[in-house]
């Protein structure tokens, strides 16, 4: 083991060991607790040289940093979109769809980093190992360069959306809204907003409503009600894998005394029967969106065999006897994989469309 | 019981003069320490003095020792530091009683469990009974900030019991996820242990509070993984019964860290194994088995040199008077998880 230091927040250097800037040569790596009350008070770094430390190729560390995968929950509504308004035959101007869509994988990608810095300095992800991307905990970036990053981040999408916004006025108007719950998500001091129930909900509209109609007015200069049911029923489904990794940290985030996510507060045995409950009710909003969509006959095939196979999820669900074991861990990738196989079915059928 | 009316400050002063051996805290037999008289219990509840007279007649009394070895070095009154000592071996036998029942485990430190031979109800009875006193006795004594921590303590190790018996059965468990439950059920109370005597002496430094919580936690963890190696013949000593845990359905740390890696139908092999040298050979051999010992040993020394960190800023949180602690808590991990006596 390397040189290890303690330190508490009253200590004038804290902050330096936590954003990074200690020293040039070595990185402060927070050690793991399973103690609540220390690990936000007091935490014990471990001093790694930099020319010990082992760390993966530049491009494979940023990977890392950016979670590809977290990026499904803005790409996929945004091409649903883009589908939608093509084959409706509203996109107003050529620019738009690509100033439109850099400008929110920007913004997503600052708030991605400045979340992560977040959890770092709340002592979150000392706690719950498996909260964002470990870039910072593995000593491979510092949380410094990730805000600077964050930063750099958010300027670029500002000039991707000035544009845009004088280009379509009223983009502004869907914009204001996503801001002001943004900003409150983002700058509590207490805790994380994922940590609090009503942050489902704003979750619920920044990942849906908003963004979607957000888009589809940057792209069309105006919404209709298709695109705020599929921004609804986004919205919605995206929440999904959010329950399931609450309920797999209950009994981490119970200690931490954070869990007050809507699953935290109904405890195990109800989150259960809501989890169940949200898949079945996401699953009867997919089938009267597509309903009501027109969706082809090999579409509804696909979807009656995925909803058969997922009784399976829900039985497996049903059977969970604790949060502490490896049963809930296997669910939820279960849960996770039939949120994905859902929506790879929606974009190829917003593909077909496309295509026919 | 000369010593059981000694307090560990007067028996600090005869270690200094040489009239007794300076280890004697940590290495002298439980039955110097009167944790349990059956005169304080009332008379008229059937079996209860006779359940409680074989409960406590063959425990260790660690937990009892590591309060009174701390207290030499605090000079708390002895009626506080008896009160201590009864209050943490009160918990951690009401535990006993509960745990046994829960595990359907018939014996006892070698003698029947409480719940075969008195019944279940009274078991449980008497484990509550036990919890009751506790909050009795420290309410009594006025400390409302002890009452506020052994309470929490208590509750902890509640959980801990709770989340360990929702796991039962369940073979692919990790090690971070039983660590979690060992932080409740088994370092609460060596939490509780360092912590109790500086809140009886109404010390409540929160960076010596904290740095103490940090040590109990990696006590706990090395007397748990310890205690899971003699589950496997390692350094079992004390002669317990071989993959007794693994054949109540209970996955135990060094099962969790072997087992990493491995995909579901070779640990059903390996959970399967009706004996030791059947574990092994399906472990890929003895020498495989060693090398997963010796990795195991090595995760846990990490642990070890964790909390000798801890153990070195302690004296800056310390009266000058109080420091001598440090010295007695360093061997602490030797005798925890390499079950090795202090020299």
């Amino acid at each position: 083991m390397k040189e290890l230091v303690t330190l508490d927040r009253q200590h004038p250097d804290f902050m330096k060991y936590l954003w990074g800037t200690f020293s040039d040569d070595s990185r402060a790596l927070p050690l793991k607790s399973l103690n609540i009350r220390t690990a936000q008070e007091t935490v014990t770094f471990r001093i790694v040289p930099l020319k010990e430390l082992s760390k993966p190729s530049w491009p494979v560390i940023w990977l890392k940093a950016l979670r590809p995968r977290a990026f499904l929950q803005i790409l996929i509504p945004m091409f649903l979109v883009l589908c939608l308004s093509d084959s409706q035959g509203l996109l107003v101007h050529p620019d738009l769809p690509w100033l439109a869509t850099l400008g929110m994988l920007f913004l997503f990608a600052s708030l991605l980093f400045a979340n992560d810095v977040q959890d770092h300095l709340s002592g979150v992800d000392r706690i719950l190992p498996d909260r964002g991307s470990r870039a910072i905990q593995n000593g491979w970036l510092t949380a410094s360069t990730l805000q600077g990053v964050s930063t750099l981040c958010l300027v670029i999408a500002a000039l991707f959306a000035v544009p845009l916004f004088f280009a379509v006025p009223f983009t502004l108007m869907m914009f204001l809204p996503a801001v002001l719950i943004g900003s409150w998500a983002f700058y509590r001091r207490s805790e994380s907003f994922k940590d609090v129930w009503i942050g489902s909900f704003a979750l619920f509209l920044l990942a849906g409503p908003l963004l979607v109609v957000g888009y589809q007015t940057a792209l069309t200069e105006g919404f209709d009600l298709q695109g705020i049911a599929l921004g609804c029923l986004w919205g919605w489904l995206v929440l999904f894998p959010m329950h399931m990794r609450s309920l797999s940290q209950l009994v981490a985030e119970g200690r931490t005394g954070s869990s007050r996510t809507l699953v935290g507060r109904l405890g195990f045995d109800r989150s259960v029967r809501l989890i169940q409950l949200w898949w079945i009710v996401g699953l009867f909003g997919f089938v009267g969106y597509h309903y009501l969509d027109q969706a082809p006959f090999w579409f509804w095939l696909f979807l009656f065999l995925l909803v058969a196979f997922s009784t399976r999820f829900v039985k497996a669900l049903r059977a969970l006897k604790s949060p502490a074991g490896s049963a809930v861990e296997a669910v939820r990738k279960q849960g996770e994989f039939y949120f994905h196989a859902l929506i790879l079915l929606w974009v190829l059928e917003a593909l077909w469309r496309m295509g026919s | 019981m000369r010593h059981a009316l000694t307090s560990s400050v007067e028996l600090r002063k005869l270690a200094s003069t040489g009239s007794i051996d300076k280890d004697t805290l940590l290495a002298s037999s439980g039955s110097d320490l009167k944790i349990y008289d059956s005169h304080d219990f009332p008379a008229y509840l059937p079996k209860l003095n006779s359940l409680y007279d074989d409960l406590f007649a063959g425990g260790k009394g660690f937990r009892a020792k590591l309060i009174r070895m701390i207290n030499s070095h605090l000079g708390l009154p002895g009626k506080t530091e008896q009160l201590l000592s009864q209050t943490v071996e009160f918990i951690h036998n009401a535990s006993l009683l509960h745990d046994d029942l829960i595990d359907r485990s018939v014996l006892r430190r070698g003698k029947p469990a409480a719940w075969t031979k008195y019944t279940p109800e009274y078991a449980v009875l008497a484990g509550d009974y036990l919890l009751a006193r506790v909050m009795v006795n420290l309410s009594g004594h006025g400390n409302i900030h002890l009452v506020q921590r052994t309470a929490e303590a208590i509750s902890e190790l509640l959980e801990g019991e709770w989340l360990q018996d929702s796991v039962v059965g369940d073979f692919f468990v990790t090690l971070e996820q039983l660590d979690r439950i060992h932080n409740l059920k088994t370092a609460s109370l060596f939490k509780w242990c360092l912590r109790a005597p500086f809140i009886a002496l109404e010390n409540h430094d929160k960076a010596l509070h904290e740095s103490l919580e940090e040590m109990g936690t990696i006590l706990g963890q090395l007397f748990q993984r310890g205690d899971d190696l003699l589950d496997y013949d390692v350094r079992n000593d004390e002669g317990k019964a071989i993959l007794g845990d693994l054949k109540s359905g209970y996955l135990n740390s060094f099962g969790a860290f072997v087992t990493r890696g491995k995909s579901r139908a070779e640990i059903d092999r390996l959970v399967k194994s009706r004996d030791l040298a059947e574990f092994k050979a399906t472990l890929g051999g003895e020498q495989a088995f060693e090398t997963a010992v010796k990795a195991f040993d090595a995760a846990n020394e990490e642990l070890i040199r964790l909390y000798k960190h801890h153990l070195e800023r302690l004296p800056s949180m310390l009266a000058e008077s109080q420091r001598g602690l440090v010295k007695d808590l360093e061997p602490l991990t030797d005798l925890l998880y390499w079950r090795r006596k202090p020299q």
